[in-house]
């Protein structure tokens, strides 16, 4: 479990960039961390990795101070993909990049390259194994840090923007993966800005803005919150916004978030309940 | 510490003086405090760089410009000490805080585009005084990439701090490699966008605002030549009088 503590944070002597953080976060939960460029959210995950110390507060997982965990257990329990892969790229080969942090933790030879092929056959680039990752394109680059991680098998993941740069198949591709980390048990905590990402996942949804946690909760309820938008500068999910352009012509019993849930609202409004099921 | 070398926008006399004046008094103080040996003259220097910076409004970044060297001066202190005297130690600290001082007032009054414009007026080819602006530019953006690769190497177990010093400067490898390829991408980037954008279509370059020497210009390098002449002078010929000398200890 995940608890933090009133935190703040500056990177300036007097200017706070994280104000009065205080949630906890258990084991097994999906959260999107969602909020403008410049809200505080990349600091907030670099301070539960333990990366950066809270000017106040505290942060503690399964009960211990952060600040108190030697790094290389912090590693095996945490694992952040950043949302520049260029930012931690430098191996010849994709294998050695995604055995880089098992070799940091001190696992043997045999253990790291299981582990290396399962994480990159899970991603689907095995076929990569021996390129140069710095020859793959950003969505493939991106894929190989996330493989990094994975490979580590840590009991929660931090991603960064991870849709950011991606096309359509790598969005999908990554949503799959989230959800199957899910599956396991593990926690995942997803930092980003795309609502609707965001929206087909699900998750427990906390929104940052100007540095303070304005809102947490069900996705469906802060995803139609035009108001906790506005004050984050998001943009609704397109169905939100479709359902409040069609409001007064079809009534929603629950609010649309997603394409399919439109679809199969509206289809049932229409008399054609089982066309659009997904 | 590379607040120090950064552009303040500013509204000054100082930062109103033409970029050459800026250059000619800037390399005839640290002239001066690199001929002087005398802590008299050095301290005077150091006084009217200070005085400049309090009259450029850059002063206090001046100041923690300089406490971010603090651990180089006492370095810097304790090996003279230790090779030579206490006095020997004392003097070339004030040079080396004048020198700072100095520099540091320069970048900060003065706009890398006049920087430029004063390389290009000294008919260097404009391929390097380009090069020089850009790289001078970028050398902010390359510390805050060093550490959000610094974090992306912690976070996946590096310790940049345990372990012999081999591994220390191995560690470091993994700093540089993505630091060269994120660099060697930008370069890149950069030279695509400029010759998107017409750059070196044309041999002749214009420059939006032309330099222009005044006379408040030229009183400030007649002046600082002059005071620069008298420290020579005193230094290498007369000496200074005994009531203006400041006796360091042996």
């Amino acid at each position: 479990m995940i608890q933090v503590e009133n935190v703040w944070y500056s990177y300036v002597e007097g200017h706070y960039v994280l104000k009065e953080i205080s949630f906890s976060i258990s084991k097994g939960e999906l959260v999107c961390i969602m909020g403008a460029n410049g809200a505080g959210k990349t600091t907030l995950i670099k301070i539960i990795s333990g990366l950066l110390k809270p000017t106040r507060g505290k942060v503690f997982l399964d009960g211990v101070d952060v600040g108190r965990i030697p790094r290389e257990a912090i590693v095996r329990k945490i694992g952040v993909v950043f949302q520049n892969p260029d930012h931690q790229i430098f191996s010849e080969t994709v294998e050695g990049e995604v055995s880089f942090a098992l070799k940091n933790v001190r696992l043997d030879e045999r253990e790291i390259k299981e582990k290396v092929k399962e994480a990159l056959y899970e991603l689907g680039i095995e076929k990569y194994r021996f390129t140069s990752p710095l020859t793959l394109s950003e969505g493939e680059r991106k894929l190989v840090t996330l493989a990094s991680v994975i490979a580590l098998d840590p009991e929660i993941i931090m991603l960064d923007e991870p849709t950011a740069g991606q096309d359509g198949a790598n969005k999908r591709k990554i949503q799959g993966i989230i959800r199957k980390m899910v599956a396991e048990g593990r926690t995942v905590i997803v930092v980003t800005h795309d609502v609707e990402f965001c929206a087909e996942l699900l998750p427990r949804v906390m929104v940052m803005a100007k540095g303070r946690l304005v809102a947490d909760g069900d996705a469906r309820d802060i995803l139609t919150n035009f108001e906790i938008l506005r004050e984050a500068r998001l943009k609704p999910p397109v169905m939100v916004e479709l359902a409040k352009k069609l409001d007064g012509m079809i009534r929603f019993e629950k609010k649309p978030i997603t394409v399919d849930e439109a679809a199969e609202l509206i289809a049932e409004k229409l008399g054609w309940p089982h066309c659009c099921k997904p | 510490m590379l607040q120090a070398l950064e552009y303040k926008t500013r509204e000054s006399r100082i930062h109103d003086l033409d970029p050459r004046t800026k250059i000619c008094f800037s390399a005839m103080i640290t002239f001066s405090s690199i001929i002087s040996k005398n802590l008299t003259l050095l301290i005077v220097l150091q006084a009217i760089s200070l005085i400049l910076a309090w009259y450029a409004g850059v002063l206090k970044a001046i100041l923690k410009g300089i406490k971010n060297f603090i651990y180089f001066l006492v370095l810097i202190a304790v090996i003279n000490i230790m090779l030579f005297s206490l006095g020997f130690s004392l003097i070339m600290l004030i040079k080396f805080l004048v020198i700072i001082s100095v520099f540091s007032l320069f970048l900060m009054v003065t706009p890398s585009d006049q920087i430029l414009q004063v390389m290009e007026w000294m008919k260097l080819p404009v391929e390097i005084v380009i090069g020089f602006s850009i790289a001078f530019r970028y050398v902010s953006i390359m510390v805050r990439e060093a550490r959000l690769i610094l974090d992306a190497q912690m976070a996946r177990g590096l310790d940049f701090q345990k372990g012999s010093i081999i591994k220390k400067i191995k560690g470091y490898v993994y700093l540089l490699i993505p630091l060269v390829v994120l660099s060697t991408r930008r370069a890149v980037r950069i030279a695509e966008s400029m010759e998107a954008r017409g750059f070196g279509a044309r041999k002749k370059r214009t420059q939006l605002y032309e330099l222009k020497m005044r006379r408040r210009d030229y009183m400030i390098i007649a002046l600082v030549c002059l005071l620069s002449s008298l420290i020579f002078l005193l230094e290498f010929s007369f000496g200074l009088p005994p009531w203006m000398t400041i006796n360091v200890p042996p």
